[in-house]
């Protein structure tokens, strides 16, 4: 089976700009990413800021070109296609941006910027059918018909993300990437979108890669995970094998630094010291030698490629074998039984309430 | 809410309104805090949290310090948070705050060492820069001696995190209050400036009030938390009751609905709607739009309910199991 998504060697590198510390240098900013994405898979890019998680997901869907390297799309080389076919390609591959107010005109009624990829991309729908097909995304969305006259900022966070959505579904796509597209928002309205995306992804047989820095989150949406430092991969594979058994060292860290909400007196996180090297001068060989308690003299020296692993995994470690497990599997204890209980009984209290509500949007 | 010796802040009443014959936003907030203990204040953006804290350190705007109302007492001195001025005065020296963005209280163009020693100075006169020094080589900052002499925008986020906090805590408070201090950050930076609070903490017996949105942060550090919804304290208790106990619908809407890191992938609870806005606040329970248990007697303000160990639970029916089935 092709992949829907294939990046291959992957290079994107910008002018540092002016100033005296930028003066003809380069911004390393993704240097030779390669992963495939299966049709129906929700793929997931985390790593923490600069990391190139943003770079990376533009490059995928072509708003920017790489510097080398190439994307294929359902086996079809990215970089060649020109007129109609780019325009095809942008049909099949959508963006929902971090920020859902400053991507939406604030001049366009919400009708108008869901109807305008259709225009784009689907010019045999007429006027009344655009009409229609925008009413029923708003629906589909959890907001309202009604919803079409009104303006973006007359909207929460939370509901512009889902009109920023709805717009990106207007285009059909098959593919939808998200840069962020949970960051911004408060917990409770997170879970709403994140629930709403697991929901459209199964309604309109998505495919779905998502960036983001949060690994709980990431790992709540995803089948497999890719965990990037300093515009490289170094760990990819199962979502769930990567989060309970993190192998390369930078996962272990970054796992273990996830704040859980609950109260857990074995909690010992290991300290990573110092903070992300700047991209425009990376360290040599492997790129979290300066932060890595493993690291030996080949570290500098030698760039560490993926290694597939037994159960599958691939991690970038000269390493990897020698280092030991991170376990955040296994020994979860229990919630206690008083907070179990009332969880539950608001999850049923919601959804029953939720089946006797009509009127969507606003309880959900 | 009388607590033992070590009593270090009590807020009573705290209340604000935005406008002459406006109704009180916050309302009737109640905290303590003891000496040496982190309080958290937690809940969603526009619940009060920051409102809260500059009405604490007396940076609240003239049009609206006039209209705050409630007491405070502070190692045993009582305050009317009117008299924003007094509050004011204390900031600096026993009373200190943190920001989540470094650039609101250091200068962009003064070295960070003069910054330092002038905080101090203030407080005490002579031997600034060397209590800065000091101050930076605590806080972790790597060849200080040198760094004294940078601006802040040569540093990193998480070094002008580290500076502000050296700032924070030049002239030994008793109370810091941290605003979202690692929001900006990345996970591996945040668990190190939390370790690095913590560990002054434990020098400096000082109590902090962290101001946070993150659960997780909470679960972490807590000693005391108050859940903050649309303007009030909705549960105030020891932190192992509100994760493991907790009683308000609001509180154990919001912890069920944050994703787990390991175990079973179930569909993540919700709370429907969101925060309501100020401007839109209903009669009784502020909760009530939102609340999957709320029936006819919400619509008037729920008592404050003292469950077993300084637990405050302000709900018609908390605990919600004890709701009877055709009410649910
Ligand atoms: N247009 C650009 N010009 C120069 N540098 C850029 C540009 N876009 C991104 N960068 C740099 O590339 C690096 C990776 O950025 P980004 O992909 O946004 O990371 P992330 O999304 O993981 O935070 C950063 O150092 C960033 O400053
Ligand atoms: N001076 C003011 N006039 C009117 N509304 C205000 C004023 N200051 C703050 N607010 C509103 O009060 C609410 C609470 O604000 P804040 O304390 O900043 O919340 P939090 O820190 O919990 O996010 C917000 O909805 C904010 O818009
Ligand atoms: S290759 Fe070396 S520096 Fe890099 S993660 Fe492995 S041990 Fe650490
Ligand atoms: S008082 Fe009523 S509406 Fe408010 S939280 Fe309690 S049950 Fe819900
Ligand atoms: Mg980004
Ligand atoms: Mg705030």
């Amino acid at each position: 089976m092709t992949a829907i998504v294939e990046a291959i060697d992957l290079v994107k590198e910008f002018d540092a700009g002016g100033g005296m510390l930028g003066k003809g240098k380069k911004v390393y900013a993704v240097s030779g990413v390669s992963f495939e994405v299966q049709r129906g898979e929700t793929f997931a890019i985390v790593g923490e800021s600069g990391c190139g998680k943003s770079t990376l997901a533009r490059t995928l869907s072509r708003l920017i070109a790489p510097t080398s390297g190439d994307v294929l799309v359902q086996g079809t080389s990215v970089g060649a296609l020109k007129g109609r076919g780019l325009r095809d390609l942008r049909s099949k591959i959508q963006f929902i941006f971090q920020d859902p107010f400053s991507s939406l005109n604030p001049r366009m009624s919400v009708g108008a910027l869901i109807a305008e990829p259709m225009e784009v991309h689907r010019p045999d729908l007429n006027a009344k059918q655009r009409r229609a097909e925008t009413a029923q995304l708003l629906r589909q969305v959890g907001l309202r018909a009604a919803h079409m006259d009104r303006y973006p900022h007359e909207f929460s966070g939370g509901q512009r993300q889902r009109i920023g959505i709805a717009r990106a579904l207007a285009a059909k796509p098959e593919i939808l990437i998200g840069d962020e597209p949970v960051s911004a928002l408060d917990v409770s309205v997170q879970a709403q979108v994140i629930n709403l995306l697991a929901d459209l992804k199964t309604e309109f047989g998505l495919t779905l890669i998502i960036v983001a820095h949060d690994l709980a989150v990431v790992r709540h949406m995803s089948d497999r995970i890719a965990v990037m430092y300093l515009g490289r991969i170094v760990e990819i594979g199962d979502a769930d094998a990567i989060t309970a058994n993190p192998r390369h060292p930078y996962t272990q860290a970054l796992m273990s630094a996830v704040p859980e909400a609950r109260i857990d007196a074995n909690r010992n996180p290991i300290l990573l010291e110092g903070e992300i090297p700047s991209p425009i001068n990376p360290p040599s060989g492997c790129r979290f030698r300066t932060r890595c308690a493993f690291a030996k003299a080949i570290c500098a020296e030698k760039i560490p490629l993926l290694e597939t692993t037994k159960d599958g995994r691939e991690v970038a470690c000269h390493f990897h074998k020698e280092i030991p497990v991170s376990d955040y599997g296994s020994e979860t204890q229990a919630l206690p039984e008083a907070a179990k209980r009332r969880f539950a009984l608001f999850r049923g209290a919601v959804n029953a309430r939720k089946e006797n509500k009509t009127q969507q949007g606003e309880y959900q | 809410m009388s607590h033992s010796m070590s009593n270090l802040l009590s807020v009573k009443g705290l209340g604000l309104s935005f406008s002459e014959k406006g109704p009180d936003f916050l309302r009737d907030v109640n905290f303590d805090l003891n000496k040496g203990e982190t309080l958290c204040i937690v809940g969603e953006s526009g619940c009060g949290k920051s409102l809260t804290a500059l009405s604490l350190m007396g940076l609240l705007a003239p049009s609206l310090s006039r209209r705050v109302k409630g007491e405070l007492s502070f190692e045993g001195q009582s305050l009317r948070f009117q008299d924003q001025k007094k509050l004011q005065q204390m900031r600096g020296g026993r009373l200190s705050m943190i920001f989540q963005e470094p650039m609101t209280s250091l200068n962009p163009s003064f070295r960070i060492g003069d910054q330092i020693s002038e905080a101090w100075q203030c407080h005490h006169g002579a031997g600034g820069r060397e209590r800065a020094l000091e101050m930076l080589e605590r806080v972790g900052i790597p060849d200080a001696k040198s760094r004294m002499n940078d601006y802040p925008h040569q540093l990193s986020g998480g070094m002008r995190q580290r500076v502000m906090i050296a700032m924070a805590l030049v002239n030994n408070p008793s109370l810091v209050i941290a605003d979202e201090p690692t929001t900006a950050l990345d996970v591996t930076v945040q668990s190190q400036i939390l370790k690095l609070m913590n560990d002054m903490q434990k020098t400096l017996n000082m109590g902090i009030i962290l101001i946070t949105h993150d659960l997780g942060v909470v679960a972490q550090v807590a000693t005391r938390v108050a859940v903050m919804y649309a303007g009030e304290v909705v549960e105030h208790a020891s932190a192992e009751a509100i994760f493991n106990d907790p009683q308000h619908p609001y509180t154990i809407g919001l912890i069920a609905s944050v994703p787990p890191i390991s175990g079973p992938r179930e569909r993540l609870t919700v709370i429907p709607g969101r925060v309501p806005l100020p401007g839109s606040l209903g009669k009784g329970c502020r909760f009530a739009g939102r609340c999957p248990f709320a029936t006819e007697i919400c619509q008037t303000d729920p008592p404050v309910q003292l469950m077993e160990g300084s637990h405050f639970v302000r709900c018609h029916h908390a605990p919600i199991e004890n709701m009877k089935e055709s009410a649910a």
